[in-house]
C-alpha cells in the first residue's frame, strides 16, 4: 500500500527538527556557518572549515520547488527559531542569488548544480555566534552533547566546531603546551555509541619546526601525499583508545618557550577595507595576494547593502597599476529597500602579486525608522566570497568538497584542491540624524505658520483705532495690574525707608494709571494706618 | 473717518473673522479629520452580534429495516409513530437534532440473508451495501435469526442490530431510541460543546473535553522511541511498517476532513529525570501516578520543535535503563497499571518498555527488536482518547485496527463541525468587541474578506446540517474557523496599537493652540457684535 494522502518522516540519527524544516521548505542543501571574530589567513593558514564573520545562509531549493522567494523566507524564520539567532533579517534586502561562487556540495546533477535560480544566499556579519546558539546546535547530534558525525547515503548531515586557541598567552610560562583539561576543562571519556568512527587527529607539520611530544602515544601516525605536500597526522581512535584507558586527556608538552618568528603567509589571502572619508562618499577596496609562482584564477563575490549606493563605472581591477579585464562580470544593481547590490567577477591573480579590487560608492540617507537602535554604531557590509582553486595544499587542512571527513582527505588523489575564502566584514558609517528631529521639525513648522496665521488673522479681523485712555473702560487686566501695583506699595512703605524713595518715584509713574481710579486709592489710603 | 465708514469697517471685520472661522470649521476640521482616520473596513457588525442567538439543527436520517415476518406494515406504521415522537424532543435547544425517520420493510434479499448469516460480520456485509454519512439503519433481526445478539448490537458500520423476540413495539422503540441518543448522536455533548466554545466563561470542565485535543486543520503525530542507554541497548523498531498498518486506515477515512503529519524519531541519552521507586523484593521499580506529570517535561525539551502550527500529539516508547529495570506504573490502588502505559491530555502518551535485559557476558550493544503490535495498539487507544472517540459500548464490534468506526466517524465530525462553529462565531464576536472598544487599530480589506468567508462558512455550515450533509458541512466549518482565526490573529491588526492619544495630542497642540485662540475669540466677538446689532434693530 502506497500512502500518498498523509506525510509520514522518520527519523533515526537525523535530528527531526532539523528535518522536518528541511521537508516542510523543500530544502536540497543548507550551509549555515556562524562566527565569531575574524579568521585570519595571512597569520594561521587556512581554517578546517571556512565561515564569514557573522552568520551566513547558503540554501539550495529542490529542483521541484516553486515560489522560492516565499520558501526562503518561510525558511529563515523557522531557522531563526531553531537556532536561537536573528535569522530572520536575511529578508529580500540582504539575500542574492550567487552565479558562479557556489556549488552544491553534496550529490546533485550536472543540469542542477548549473541553475544557479535554485541558490539563495544571504549573510547577518553583526550576528556572531553566542553559548545560546551552541545549546540548539548541540541538541542536533545524536548522542546530545556527545559530539559525532551522522552519515546516511542519502542524506549527509555535517556539524563542525573550530576554536581558535593561543596556548602561549594562556599559559603562564609562555610555552605553547595544550591540553583537553585546559582547553575543554574536561578531559575525554566516552564516546558516542552510534558513532561508527570517532577519531581525534593532530597535524604534525607545525614538528618539523617547533618539536612537540604527544601524550598518550597516538594509535598511529598517518604520511600521505595531499596536492603536491607531505602532510603527517597522528591519529586517535578512540574506540581504541577509551577501551585501554578509559579517558584520554591529550597533552602536547613543548621543550622550549615558543619563539615567534616571521610567518609565511599562505599561497591566497585577502584583505578588504573601507577607504575615503566624510559621510558622503566613500569606497571598498580589497587586496588579494598571490604569493604563488603561477598565474590564478578566482572568483569574486561581493553583496552591498542598497544605502551604500554602488557606482559600477567605478569598478577597478589593477594589479601593480596596470588594470586587468575580468573575463566575466554579473553586476545586479540594487534597489532601494528592496536588494542589495551584487557583484561576481572572474579574473586572473597574476603570479606573486597583489591585485586590488576597488569601488566608490554614495552614502544613501535612510528614513528615520530604518536607523538601529544604536544608528551610531555604523552598519555592517558582508565579507566578500573568494573562491578559487589551488595547485597546493600548503597550510590547509580543509576536508575536499566531495569528502566528508578527514580520512577521506588522506585518499585524497586529486591534483587540485577547492578554496572558499572571506574576507572582513566592513562596518560603515552612514550620516546619522538627530533623532528628536521630527517632533523639534513639527513643533517649529508649527510655530512658524501660527505666527504667520496669527499675524494674518489679526490683520483681516481687527482694526487699528485711536483710543482715548480716559474714557477708555476698565478691563480686567488693568484692574488686576493696578491691585498689584498698590499690594507693593504698601509692602514697601512698610518695610523701610530706603525703599521709600524708590516707591515713590513707582507712585509717581503710576499716577496716571491710578488717577483714573480714585476709589481704589482711597481704599488704600484708609487701609495704611491700619 | 466719518462714522459709516467706521460702522462699514467693521462689518467688514466680522465678517473676515466669520469667514475664518466658517473655512476652519466647515473645511479645516473634516480634512483634518479625514486625512488623519485610521483605516477602517466596515465589518458586519449586526450579522456578527446576530449570531449569539444563532440556532444549530442537524437533520439526521434514521432508517428502520424489519426483517421479522411477524411484523406488519401496520405494526410499523405504529412504530415509526412512536419512535418519531420518542426522538424528536428538545427542539428549543440551541444545538438540537431533528430526525429523519422510515420505517419500512426489508426487502426479499436482505431477508432471505439476515437469515442465513451466524455472525454479525454476515450482517454488516448485507447492510454495509447502503452505508452513507449521517444515516443509520436499525435493523430489526427475525426471531429466528442464527445471529446471538443480547438485545442491540452496534456495528463498525452505521447500523445497529435489534432482537425482535419477546418484545413489543414499544420496547423496540424504546431501545431504538436509546441507540440513537446515547451511541449515534449524543446530543447532550453536542449542546455542552458548544456552548463550552461559545463563551468566554468556561463551564465546568468534564474529562471528556478537556483529554481531547482541540478542532485543528491537521495534527502532527510524533511517535518517539527514547532509548537512554544505545551503549547498552540497540532498539530497532520497525515504525514504518507499524504507521502503514495501524494508521493508514485511520488516516484513509479521515483524509478528507483532516490531515494528519506522521513523523518519528528516535532520541538517545535521554532518560526519565524523576527517580523510580524501588520495590527491593521483587527487584522492579514503578511509579506512582503521582510521579507521572513529572515525567514528561524534561522529556519533551528533548523531542525537537515542528514546522507546521498545527497541534501536536506525542506518543513515546521508553525504554528502561538497565539500572531502573524492569519499570511499572502503579495505580492508587498500588497494582501495576496492565498497560505500563500513561496519558496526558491534550499531549499524548508515553508507554514504558520493558525489554530483557542483555546478560551480562554479551557483547554490547545488544541487539533488541521491539514487538509494535503491542506499541501499537496502546498508541491508537490514546489517539482515540484523544481524538475524543471513546466509546466503550459492550454490545458492540471490536474496533481492531481500524482505529474509528463509521458511526464515530459520523459523531466525530458532528462534534467537531459544532466546536468549529462555536469557536468561530467566539472568534468573531471577541474580535469586533476589541475593534469597537479600541478606535485606532487599522482594519485592512484582508480582514474584512476573511470576517465575511467566516461568516458565510458559519452560515453554509448551518444550512448543510439543517438538510444533514454532514461532511459538507464540517468542510464549512473548518473553513469558518480557519478564516476567523486569521482575522483574529492578523498582524496588521497590532500595527497602530502602540500609538498612544496623548502623544497624538503633543503633535497636534503646537499647531492647533496658537490657531484656533484667535478664531475662537475673534468668532466670540463677532457674535456678541451680531447679537447687539440684532438689539439695535429691534429697537
Amino acid at each position: 500500500m502506497i500512502l500518498l494522502h498523509f506525510l509520514v518522516q522518520h527519523y533515526r540519527l537525523f535530528p527531526k527538527s532539523l528535518g522536518d524544516v528541511l521537508t516542510t521548505y523543500q530544502v536540497q542543501e543548507l550551509h549555515l556557518s556562524q562566527t565569531q571574530g575574524v579568521w585570519r589567513y595571512d597569520k594561521w593558514g587556512y581554517p578546517p572549515e571556512d565561515a564569514a564573520p557573522g552568520a551566513e545562509l547558503l540554501v539550495w531549493f529542490l529542483p521541484q520547488a516553486s515560489n522560492i522567494d516565499k520558501l526562503w523566507s518561510d525558511l529563515v524564520n523557522a531557522l531563526s527559531g531553531l537556532f536561537c539567532s536573528s535569522l530572520n533579517f536575511m529578508d529580500s534586502k540582504s539575500t542574492v542569488i550567487p552565479r558562479w561562487t557556489f556549488r552544491p556540495a553534496g550529490l546533485a546533477d550536472e543540469g542542477y548544480s548549473l541553475q544557479s535560480a535554485r541558490v539563495r544566499y544571504s549573510a547577518l556579519p553583526k550576528e556572531i555566534v553566542c553559548t545560546e546558539n551552541l545549546t540548539p546546535w548541540k541538541k542536533l547530534l545524536p548522542c546530545n552533547s556527545k559530539d559525532s558525525e551522522c552519515k546516511s547515503s542519502a542524506v549527509e548531515l555535517k556539524q563542525t566546531l573550530t576554536l581558535v586557541y593561543d596556548p602561549p598567552t594562556t599559559n603562564r610560562n609562555g610555552k605553547q603546551d595544550w591540553n583537553f583539561r585546559n582547553t575543554y576543562s574536561t578531559s575525554l571519556s566516552s564516546q558516542c555509541p552510534l558513532a561508527s568512527s570517532s577519531k581525534i587527529f593532530v597535524d604534525m607539520e607545525s614538528a618539523n619546526f617547533a618539536p612537540f611530544t604527544l601524550k598518550p602515544e597516538p594509535t598511529r601516525i598517518e604520511t600521505f601525499r595531499r596536492v603536491g605536500e607531505i602532510k603527517k597526522y597522528a591519529v586517535y581512535d578512540l574506540k581504541e583508545v577509551l577501551g585501554k584507558q578509559g579517558k584520554i586527556d591529550l597533552t602536547a608538552l613543548y621543550p622550549g618557550v615558543m619563539q615567534f618568528s616571521d610567518i609565511v603567509p599562505p599561497p591566497v589571502y585577502a584583505s578588504r577595507y573601507v577607504t575615503g572619508y566624510g559621510l558622503e562618499k566613500g569606497g571598498i577596496t580589497c587586496q588579494i595576494h598571490n604569493t604563488l609562482s603561477e598565474n590564478i584564477t578566482v572568483i569574486y563575490m561581493e553583496t552591498i547593502p542598497w544605502f551604500l549606493r554602488v557606482y559600477f563605472n567605478s569598478l577597478k581591477v589593477e594589479n601593480n597599476g596596470a588594470t586587468i579585464k575580468p573575463f566575466k562580470i554579473h553586476y545586479i544593481p540594487g534597489k532601494d529597500r528592496s536588494q542589495p547590490y551584487q557583484l561576481e567577477l572572474v579574473f586572473r591573480l597574476r603570479a606573486q602579486s597583489t591585485t586590488k579590487i576597488s569601488l566608490s560608492f554614495d552614502r544613501a540617507f535612510l528614513k528615520w525608522t530604518e536607523y538601529p537602535p544604536d544608528a551610531n554604531h555604523g552598519f555592517y557590509v558582508n565579507s566578500a566570497v573568494i573562491s578559487t582553486i589551488l595547485p597546493t595544499s600548503v597550510n590547509n587542512t580543509a576536508v575536499q568538497q566531495h569528502g566528508s571527513t578527514i580520512e577521506d582527505s588522506m585518499n585524497d588523489q586529486s591534483e587540485q584542491l577547492f578554496l572558499r575564502l572571506h574576507t572582513e566584514s566592513l562596518l560603515v558609517s552612514l550620516p546619522t540624524p538627530d533623532f528628536s528631529m521630527p517632533y523639534n521639525v513639527i513643533c517649529l513648522a508649527c510655530t512658524v505658520v501660527a505666527i504667520a496665521f496669527g499675524s494674518i488673522h489679526n490683520l483681516t479681523t481687527r482694526r487699528f483705532q485711536a483710543l482715548d485712555p480716559s474714557k477708555q473702560k476698565k478691563g480686567i487686566l488693568s484692574k488686576i495690574k493696578s491691585k498689584l501695583f498698590k499690594s507693593s506699595n504698601l509692602e514697601n512703605s512698610k518695610s523701610d525707608s530706603s525703599g521709600k524713595t524708590e516707591s515713590e518715584a513707582d507712585k509717581s509713574n503710576q499716577k496716571d494709571d491710578l488717577k483714573d481710579d480714585n476709589k481704589d486709592d482711597k481704599i488704600s489710603n484708609d487701609t495704611e494706618p491700619s | 473717518m466719518t462714522e459709516k465708514d467706521d460702522n462699514r469697517g467693521i462689518k467688514r471685520q466680522h465678517y473676515a473673522a466669520l469667514g475664518v472661522g466658517f473655512v476652519c470649521v466647515i473645511i479645516g476640521l473634516p480634512l483634518w479629520w479625514k486625512t488623519t482616520e485610521v483605516y477602517r473596513v466596515s465589518l458586519p457588525y449586526s450579522d456578527i452580534a446576530d449570531l449569539t442567538n444563532v440556532k444549530i439543527k442537524c437533520v439526521i436520517d434514521v432508517d428502520v429495516i424489519n426483517t421479522e415476518p411477524s411484523l406488519t406494515d401496520n405494526n410499523l406504521a405504529d412504530l415509526s409513530r412512536i419512535i418519531t415522537a420518542s426522538l424528536g424532543q428538545g427542539q428549543e435547544k440551541v444545538v438540537h437534532s431533528s430526525y429523519r425517520v422510515s420505517v419500512r420493510q426489508g426487502n426479499d434479499q436482505q431477508k432471505s440473508e439476515v437469515l442465513k448469516t451466524a455472525d454479525v460480520k454476515g450482517l454488516d456485509t448485507t447492510f454495509s451495501k447502503q452505508d452513507v454519512l449521517n444515516h443509520y439503519q436499525m435493523v430489526l433481526l427475525p426471531k429466528q435469526s442464527g445471529v446471538k445478539v443480547k438485545r442491540s448490537h452496534v456495528s463498525n458500520g452505521r447500523a445497529a442490530y435489534f432482537t425482535t423476540a419477546e418484545k413489543d413495539l414499544q420496547t423496540i422503540a424504546q431501545e431504538i431510541t436509546n441507540v440513537v441518543h446515547s451511541i449515534f448522536v449524543k446530543e447532550s455533548t453536542l449542546l455542552k460543546t458548544f456552548r463550552d466554545r461559545i463563551t468566554s466563561k468556561r463551564l465546568k470542565p468534564d474529562k471528556e473535553s478537556m483529554r481531547s485535543v482541540k478542532s485543528a486543520l491537521g495534527y502532527d503525530i510524533l511517535f518517539t522511541l527514547v532509548n537512554p542507554q544505545p551503549d547498552i541497548l540497540d532498539i530497532q523498531w520497525d515504525i514504518k511498517q507499524a504507521v502503514r498498518d495501524f494508521l493508514g486506515p485511520l488516516s484513509e477515512k479521515l483524509k478528507e476532513y483532516v490531515s494528519l503529519n506522521i513523523q518519528s524519531q528516535v532520541i538517545y541519552f535521554t532518560g526519565l529525570y524523576k527517580r523510580p521507586k524501588k520495590d527491593s523484593k521483587l527487584g522492579e521499580f514503578y511509579y506512582t501516578e503521582k510521579d507521572l506529570p513529572l515525567l514528561i517535561n524534561p522529556l519533551e525539551a528533548k523531542l525537537g520543535s515542528h514546522a507546521s502550527s498545527n497541534p501536536s500529539l506525542n506518543f513515546l516508547v521508553y525504554i528502561p535503563s538497565r539500572e531502573q529495570h524492569p519499570l511499572f506504573i502503579m495505580d492508587q490502588s498500588g497494582s501495576k497499571v496492565p498497560s505500563n502505559s500513561f496519558l496526558s491530555p491534550r499531549w499524548g502518551g508515553i508507554y514504558i518498555y520493558n525489554v530483557k535485559s542483555p546478560s551480562q557476558n554479551a557483547s554490547l550493544p545488544h541487539e533488541v527488536s521491539l514487538n509494535m503490535k503491542q506499541v501499537m495498539e496502546v498508541f491508537i487507544s490514546q489517539l482515540r482518547l484523544l481524538l475524543n472517540l471513546n466509546n466503550q459500548i459492550p454490545d458492540s464490534t471490536d474496533v481492531g485496527n481500524q482505529a474509528i468506526r463509521l458511526w464515530e466517524l459520523d459523531g466525530w465530525l458532528r462534534q467537531r463541525c459544532i466546536e468549529n462553529l462555536a469557536t468561530s462565531i467566539h472568534t468573531l464576536q471577541s474580535l469586533t468587541q476589541l475593534l469597537e472598544r479600541i478606535s485606532n487599530i487599522v482594519i485592512n480589506d484582508d480582514i474584512g474578506n476573511e470576517v465575511e468567508e467566516a461568516l458565510s462558512g458559519i452560515r453554509q455550515s448551518q444550512r448543510y446540517l439543517a438538510v444533514g450533509q454532514l461532511d459538507k458541512a464540517f468542510i464549512q466549518s473548518r473553513k469558518a474557523l480557519a478564516a476567523s482565526d486569521k482575522a483574529f490573529f492578523d498582524p496588521s491588526l497590532l500595527e497602530l496599537l502602540y500609538f498612544p492619544e496623548d502623544q497624538k495630542f503633543a503633535i497636534y497642540i503646537p499647531l492647533f493652540l496658537p490657531i484656533s485662540l484667535p478664531i475662537l475669540g475673534s468668532l466670540y466677538k463677532t457674535f456678541q457684535w451680531m447679537k447687539t446689532k440684532r438689539k439695535t434693530k429691534q429697537e
